[in-house]
């Protein structure tokens, strides 16, 4: 594929810092970072974060590639995270469903300074942009990653989960640079921002776009009453503790006014509440949505191997000894037909009048 | 409409995974194959295509000997040629690797369109088909969940899976790859006169060393190990020894600490647990 007729040039802008940013020899480990409903993406913060500690080993820069259509407000937040310079690149050509702009920029980037280390989030885009971008650098992509390090020889090594997570293997990286991983959600934790910690912005602009192949049409926006469960942002299960199929209409108005989807245990599936595709645990789905809301649970193993990657996990139950609290960010200790009602009114005052969901 | 379909074989995922550490690698004695889920609906789709347009569709696999049995299937299921690029040590070889020596497979064969699955089910990397296409130069999307050819054979408007249900309405020119989520369709069943048809007919092979493949593997394996543990709940100090006691014999593993509960009358919680989704920001 023939690259685009770049040229970069560094922008005057308001934390514009003038300088030379090429870097000689391949040096630096450089994060692109992804952006989502105006705030960084949770697994771009997660590879920052292991980043800086890579970085910490080499006693190399940093960086935070931040490119986009509307990114600029963002970049002062990657150094809170550890970053020691952001790559700052906002055009109107970088939607997020463009993946040549992306392609052809980060490429040219990437060719300019060459860094040691490019690590990704492992996002819809960067599923598509990592491994073309990898084939166009003939350099080693390991996708998925649950751990990156870095060997004595200067290798990167990481270990992923193979045969669905059944096993876990590790691979190392050819010496070419820059090496690349893209990694998995939720295997890294994210540090406390450190909001005096300044960066470098560098502010680029692209002069000229490349060329793009596939054309973006539209975005479609999920229906939570549909989606899979395996797909769910956030999921209302319920539990033995509904006790009757009457109050199920307690959790479809909750979950209506979150934009949740159900799911059950695999008591509520046998007892007809919620549809087998619904059902969470070792012989049902297993889902790591944003936010877990277990609504008379107990908590058993085989339901929680399904659900102990969720972000936010809350337990409502009136049994204050129920497994399930242990996972809980937060507890409730109450009946799921006094409770739940009283949180969706809650809602409705505080989120009133009911929102259009922007996408 | 040509269309080529590159496949592999995984092991059966209803099989125990066992690692073997003495020597780093999974025990895989008693396993059997199949095709890969997600390159079975990418042939799946290949037959649909070509029972609408006509054409040929071509399945190739670069694997083990014994992968010509999950060639045979694919015939089965409505493929007119299946090409075998023999390779014992193939598990070895990573994403760029296999995709240099079928790309230039396919580059040798007609195509309007080229499918491939969107991961294997066991090594998982979803990169394979993106690397294809970036050596081609073909337009690529992946994680299809639906796929519509235009009338007049150009172009396709696909529909990419993203996260928590929502797509990508994309239009690509042809020729172009695409590589098939699970949901894009389910795949049939063979009838008896396809089997016929498929017993009866030669499984090529192609020589690596023929391709003149001038790149090897970008990446090593290292090892391959358990999953490892998870991480286990470790009370704090701000339980009662009683609740400590409760918890640690309350078997399962966990991670959090339920320090944070809250009771009372259903509007005061009700009010606690609002401020808390408001604060994680879920009420967006
Ligand atoms: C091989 C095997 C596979 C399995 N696979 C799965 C699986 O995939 N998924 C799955 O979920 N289970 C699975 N199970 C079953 C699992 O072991 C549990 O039995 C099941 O998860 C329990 O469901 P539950 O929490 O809804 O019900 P229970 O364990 O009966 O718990 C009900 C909870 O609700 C609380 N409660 C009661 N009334 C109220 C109320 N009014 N308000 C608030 N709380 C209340 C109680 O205190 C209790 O904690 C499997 C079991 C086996 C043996």
């Amino acid at each position: 594929m023939t690259l685009g007729n770049f040229a970069f040039r560094v922008a005057k802008g308001l934390f514009t810092m003038e300088g030379d940013i090429k870097m000689t020899g391949a040096k630096g480990i450089w994060v692109f970072i992804e952006s989502e409903r105006d705030e960084i993406r949770k697994v771009s913060l997660e590879t920052l974060c292991e980043a800086r500690k890579l970085a910490n080993g080499l006693n190399e820069e940093l960086c935070a590639l931040l490119l986009g259509d509307k990114v600029e407000s963002l970049a002062e937040l990657p150094p809170h995270y550890g970053a020691d310079r952001v790559f700052l690149m906002q055009h109107e050509s970088l939607s997020y469903h463009n993946v040549d702009a992306h392609l052809n920029v980060v490429a040219n980037l990437v060719k300019e300074n060459s860094p040691r280390i490019l690590l990704f989030g492992s996002t819809p885009l960067a599923k598509e942009l990592a491994p073309r971008l990898a084939a166009q650098l003939r350099v080693g992509l390991v996708t998925d990653a649950a751990d990156v390090k870095i060997d004595a020889s200067g290798k990167l090594v990481v270990r992923k989960p193979v045969y669905g997570g059944k096993a876990h293997a590790t691979f190392a990286c050819a010496p070419a640079t820059p090496q690349m991983a893209s990694v998995a959600p939720g295997f890294m934790d994210v540090k406390p921002p450190d909001a005096s910690r300044k960066g470098e912005v560098v502010k680029l602009a692209l002069v000229a776009g490349g060329k793009t192949n596939v054309e973006f049409i539209e975005f479609i926006k999920g229906d939570p009453r549909t989606v899979a469960i395996t797909e769910a942002e956030m999921i209302v299960a319920v539990g033995r503790g509904l006790e009757k199929k009457e109050n199920l209409s307690l959790i479809e108005e909750l979950a209506d006014k979150l934009g949740a989807s159900i799911g059950g245990s695999r008591v509520a599936v046998d007892n007809g509440w919620v549809p087998a595709e619904r059902q969470v645990g070792m012989t049902g789905k297993t889902v790591a949505p944003r936010l877990y809301i277990a609504c008379g649970i107990s908590g058993q193993y085989p339901h929680t191997v399904g659900m102990e990657r969720s972000g936010t996990v809350m337990v409502i139950n009136t049994d204050r000894n129920a497994p399930m609290f242990k996972l809980a960010d937060i507890g409730v200790l109450g009946d799921v037909s006094q409770v739940v009602p009283a949180i969706s009114k809650r809602l409705s005052e505080v989120i009133a009048p009911p929102k259009e969901k922007a996408q | 409409m040509n269309i080529v379909v590159c496949v592999k074989e995984v092991p059966n995922p209803t099989f125990p995974v066992e690692v073997d550490i003495q020597k780093n690698a999974v025990k895989s004695e008693e396993w059997n194959y199949v095709i890969n889920p997600y390159d079975e609906v990418a042939l799946e789709e290949a037959v649909r295509i070509k029972e609408k347009f006509g054409g040929q569709v071509t399945v190739i696999t670069l694997g083990a000997e014994r992968a010509g049995a999950i060639l045979r299937k694919c015939l089965c299921i409505g493929a007119d040629r299946a090409i075998l690029i023999p390779s014992d040590s193939a598990f070895a070889w990573d994403g760029f690797a296999i995709a240099n020596v079928l790309s230039k497979a396919i580059s040798r064969l007609p195509h309007d369109i080229v499918l491939c699955g969107y991961q294997s089910i066991d090594r998982g990397g979803a990169e394979v088909g993106s690397i294809i296409a970036e050596l081609l130069g073909l337009p690529v999307v992946t994680a299809v969940v639906k796929l519509d050819i235009a009338p007049d054979g150009k172009s396709a408007t696909v529909c990419r899976r993203l996260e928590r249900g929502a797509r990508a309405v994309k239009r690509s020119p042809l020729p172009a790859l695409f590589t098939a989520d699970l949901m894009l369709n389910e795949p049939r069943y063979p009838t008896l006169p396809c089997i016929k048809w498929a017993l009866k007919q030669e499984i090529e092979k192609l020589d690596v060393k023929s391709l003149g493949v001038e790149a090897g593997p970008l990446t090593e394996f290292v090892t391959i190990s358990r999953p490892p543990p998870k991480k286990v709940f470790i009370p704090t100090g701000a339980l009662s020894p009683a609740e400590r006691i409760k918890l640690l014999t309350g078997g399962g593993a966990a991670k959090k600490s339920s320090s944070n509960i809250v009771e009372g009358a259903p509007h005061e919680v009700a009010k606690k647990v609002v401020d808390f989704l408001a604060e994680k920001r879920f009420l967006l």
